[in-house]
């Protein structure tokens, strides 16, 4: 176990690596550069700056200092928000991606299972193809629809909430509704596909014709087994719930990560993309890390080893 | 049994969110709170870069930087596009060449340290500094020297025409006679920092040191930072030791980054802004038609354009950029197509532009002598004219008026147009380039003088991204930086104008008109063509309470 969990990490940071120089490659490779305004620089400053910033540095050069200054922790500042480290702009939004992206998490468990779980049990019936009918819907319909909609109704008309900001300790509430509503969707269709499979596996069938209750059959045998695709998909959703969504931190003003991600592409800030990045592939190597624990811990046939 | 226990908890339910929504309902809006303790919360757009002024470039920038730190000379109480004392209470020039400042002997740092003449020799010189490269660097070569140091021909910054006489008194040297000198002063780039601040976090010349962040910072405007969270708000509050304290009204002043237009209108419609940065583009005739006491249209000194790009065959001649401006509706283009408020251009230099200055009323939308002068070029119907790529960013407005000049081209010329748009970093690197035919631009005036707008098109000018190039034009610009009688000036100025707009390297298509929808509390705030704001005569009223959602004034 503990093997597996090193040879994982060490992995995991091979891959955090892989994606800075890749993310730094690609910001290199678009055009346009993090100084570019309307008006344009002076040359001789842009010169200046591209000197100041090592910029006019080989690609290669770039690159190993970059990786270096992750790899000891030293984050580099930010292009566009002058004097701000990486470390201290992902401080300060992280907390918000968190709490919002933590809620939109459990709301997605908690209306996602128990519809998906009650659509396979009437596999077929009214109330299975009335829940797979609103999932679907909950697929189709983007967050930057349903988020408006629900700031306007619970904002501005019935005023239960702030329809957008980050001021009061109920304001994650309608940002992390929108993202769970859509991510309960998907996660009440795996849900339902999961236990639909594991109902109709030897075991259960062993089990019913041993004469042991169908409540006791659901709960404890074929729910185990039903969670593995939910839990595989569970893992990058946390992730990236986690680490903020563009569109709803613009829709209801939230000061997480997600706008960073796109604005620090937008306007090349080049270190700022690459934190971001490294920061989400950690989220992911530790939640997938995370998924694989639980995993072999539900199901027993599952052993860890490292690959 | 258990249909009792689910009616009850339904019952239970449905109670407490009764209970509930009566309770919010009671809640009273964030804006009627803030004005009872004196706290404007205005919509600023993108969030800043900096707020070291010397680091800065941007309007966001200059709307907050302006409320922290004060030039020499500041926006006067009664019209913020004049000009009123700053840190200078006074100044003479015999010739518009030399002017000498005569400092306020009350001006300080926040900190309580004297502000001195010296300050401003100092911030001139880090800003001239190459080796912090400051965006706006170049507005300052219009002192004697000044670009000399700045491209490191000279080392000393004693040869630079800025000097301090005394604690309080300062002189400038300039290139030229520059009448408009003391409102350029209102620019950021000319705005004083503290050296015992700045070196106290760094070298003069350091770029992203801490001096300017939440804590460090040090600033001798009507406000002092008093928190900066990034993408969420940024708050400053009264200065106590700001020379004209007496006079600021409000305590705080909250500046929300809030870039999606219709996530600023929420804002304001739920009771969370007293003043927005700006209106959606599809709601403006919805406001303006609706809500006319909140709705409110300032014009700016902006003018919205496309620029040729000369060194391209098909447009290298005159007649056929002409064509093309004359087969522009610009009336319906604006008042029925975009409905923005803005005004159809009718030259390049918006109004306001400069006392004294009339430009030339020459744009017209003409498409017979459109047709004539392309067939003349030797296009007759658009016949042998190659296909047009039109460059544009990714905004609203832009694919709009792209759009509109493609059908008016086609139907008038017909002349085919590509529209190009692309994400605003890529769009600014193939106007760089010179990769477009032609490329939707807009530029913000500086200062109040013809110069602003006019200069930038010199064959020189690191701005001109045309290939135009005019050497009659350049001559008369040049001239005119050296002409110390204003009306003469004018004269040379309006004469460059008339040139440009008969050479055509741009098409303009409007003069900027900024609408806002803005709170009934918010008091003694005034239009500005450049957006200065007096922050110490703004003043918040919580008795002038609104019905956003009614548009109607509550009793």
């Amino acid at each position: 176990m503990i093997r597996f969990i090193l040879s994982r990490l060490i992995q995991g940071i091979i891959v955090v690596m892989a994606v800075i120089s890749i993310t730094f490659l690609i910001m290199r490779a678009s055009k346009g550069g993090p100084f570019s305004k309307e008006r344009n620089m002076p040359v001789y400053v842009q010169e200046n700056l591209e000197r100041i910033y090592g910029l006019d540095q080989p690609l290669y050069v770039q690159l190993g200092r970059n990786l270096k200054s992750f790899a000891t922790l030293d984050l580099p500042v930010s292009f566009r928000l002058k004097g701000w480290t990486v470390g201290e702009i992902i401080a300060q939004g992280f907390p918000v991606s968190l709490t919002v992206g933590g809620a939109a998490l459990l709301i997605s468990i908690l209306i996602g299972v128990p519809a998906g779980a009650l659509s396979a049990l009437r596999a077929g019936q009214f109330e299975d193809r009335a829940t797979m009918a609103a999932a679907t819907l909950g697929i189709c319909v983007p967050s930057f629809v349903l988020g408006p909609l629900m700031a306007l109704l619970f904002g501005l008309k019935l005023r239960w909430f702030n329809a957008a900001g980050w001021y009061d300790t109920s304001d994650w509430v309608l940002p992390s509704v929108t993202l769970g509503l859509i991510c309960s969707a998907a996660v009440a269709r795996l849900t339902r596909g999961g236990l639909r499979e594991s109902l109709s596996q030897d075991y259960v069938r062993t089990a019913r014709a041993k004469g042991v209750g169908e409540k006791m059959i659901v709960m404890r045998h074929a729910f185990r087994l039903a969670c593995m695709p939910l839990l595989n998909y569970l893992g990058p959703l946390a992730a990236g719930l986690v680490s903020g969504s563009f569109v709803t931190e613009t829709v209801f003003q939230l000061p997480g990560l997600g706008r960073h991600f796109i604005s620090s592409a937008l306007h090349k800030d080049y270190t700022v993309a690459m934190g971001l990045a490294a920061f989400f592939s950690v989220l992911i190597v530790v939640f997938n890390l995370l998924v694989d624990i639980i995993q072999a811990w539900l199901n027993p046939r599952i052993r860890l080893k490292d690959s | 049994m258990s249909w009792i226990l689910r009616i009850t908890v339904l019952l239970a339910l449905a109670g407490a969110v009764v209970w509930f929504h009566h309770w919010r309902q009671q809640q009273p809006l964030r804006v009627t709170l803030a004005a009872e303790k004196k706290i404007l919360l205005i919509g600023n757009g993108t969030e800043i870069e900096t707020i070291d002024p010397h680091m800065a470039s941007g309007a966001p920038e200059h709307r907050i930087i302006s409320a922290l730190f004060e030039g020499l000379v500041a926006p006067a109480t009664d019209d913020p596009d004049k000009d009123g004392p700053g840190v200078a209470l006074s100044w003479d020039t015999p010739d518009f060449v030399t002017w000498t400042f005569h400092l306020n002997p009350k001006a300080a740092w926040s900190d309580g340290t004297p502000l001195k003449a010296h300050d401003f020799t100092y911030a001139f010189q880090r800003m001239l500094s190459p080796e912090l490269a400051a965006d706006y660097s170049e507005m300052l070569h219009l002192i004697q020297n000044a670009a000399k140091f700045s491209h490191g021909e000279l080392s000393s910054f004693d040869e630079v025409g800025a000097k301090a006489v005394d604690d309080h008194t300062l002189k400038i040297t300039l290139e030229g006679p520059a009448p408009y000198f003391p409102s350029m002063l209102k620019h950021y780039a000319w705005f004083p920092v503290p050296r015992h601040v700045v070196e106290k976090f760094g070298t003069m010349t350091e770029r992203d040191t801490a001096w300017a962040r939440p804590g460090n910072l040090v600033c001798n405007g009507a406000f002092t930072l008093k928190e900066w969270r990034i993408n969420h708000y940024l708050a400053i509050e009264a200065n106590p030791l700001y020379w004209d304290a007496g006079r600021v009204k409000l305590k705080e002043i909250h500046f929300f980054p809030i870039e999606d237009y219709a996530a600023e209108e929420r804002s304001f419609l739920d009771g969370q802004l007293h003043h927005t940065e700006t209106v959606p583009l599809e709601k403006i005739a919805f406001y303006r038609d609706t809500r006319p006491p909140y709705f409110h249209e300032d014009p700016q000194s902006v003018t919205e354009y496309y620029m040729f790009n000369v060194t391209r065959d098909a447009l290298k001649d005159k007649r056929v950029r002409q064509a093309l401006s004359l087969a522009v509706d610009r009336e319906t283009l604006i008042n029925q197509v975009l409905k923005t408020g803005s005004i159809p251009a009718r030259g390049l230099v918006p109004p306001g532009s400069g006392e004294g200055y009339e430009g030339p009323d020459m744009l017209r939308f003409d498409p017979d002598k459109a047709r004539r002068l392309l067939a003349e070029a030797g296009y007759p119907g658009g016949k042998g004219l190659p296909e047009l790529d039109v460059l544009t960013n990714t905004s609203p407005s832009a694919r709009v008026i792209a759009e509109y000049f493609q059908e008016a081209w086609r139907k008038h010329l017909g002349i085919k147009i590509t529209i190009r748009q692309q994400e605003w970093g890529v769009y600014l690197d193939s106007r760089r380039k010179k990769t477009y035919d032609l490329s939707r631009a807009g530029w913000v005036g500086d200062y109040p003088d013809p110069f602003t707008f006019l200069a930038i098109w010199r064959s020189f000018d690191g701005q001109n991204d045309t290939g135009w190039d005019n050497p009659e034009f350049d001559k008369l610009m040049f001239e005119s930086e050296r002409e110390p009688d204003a009306r003469k000036r004018m004269a040379l100025l309006r004469k460059g104008e008339e040139l440009l707009l008969n050479d055509m390297p741009c098409i303009p298509v409007y003069w900027r008109v900024q609408s806002h929808l803005v709170r009934s509390e918010l008091i003694g705030w005034k239009p500005s063509l450049l957006e200065h704001r007096c922050y110490k005569v703004i003043d918040l009223d919580p008795t002038r309470t609104m019905d956003m959602l009614e548009a109607k004034p509550t009793p």
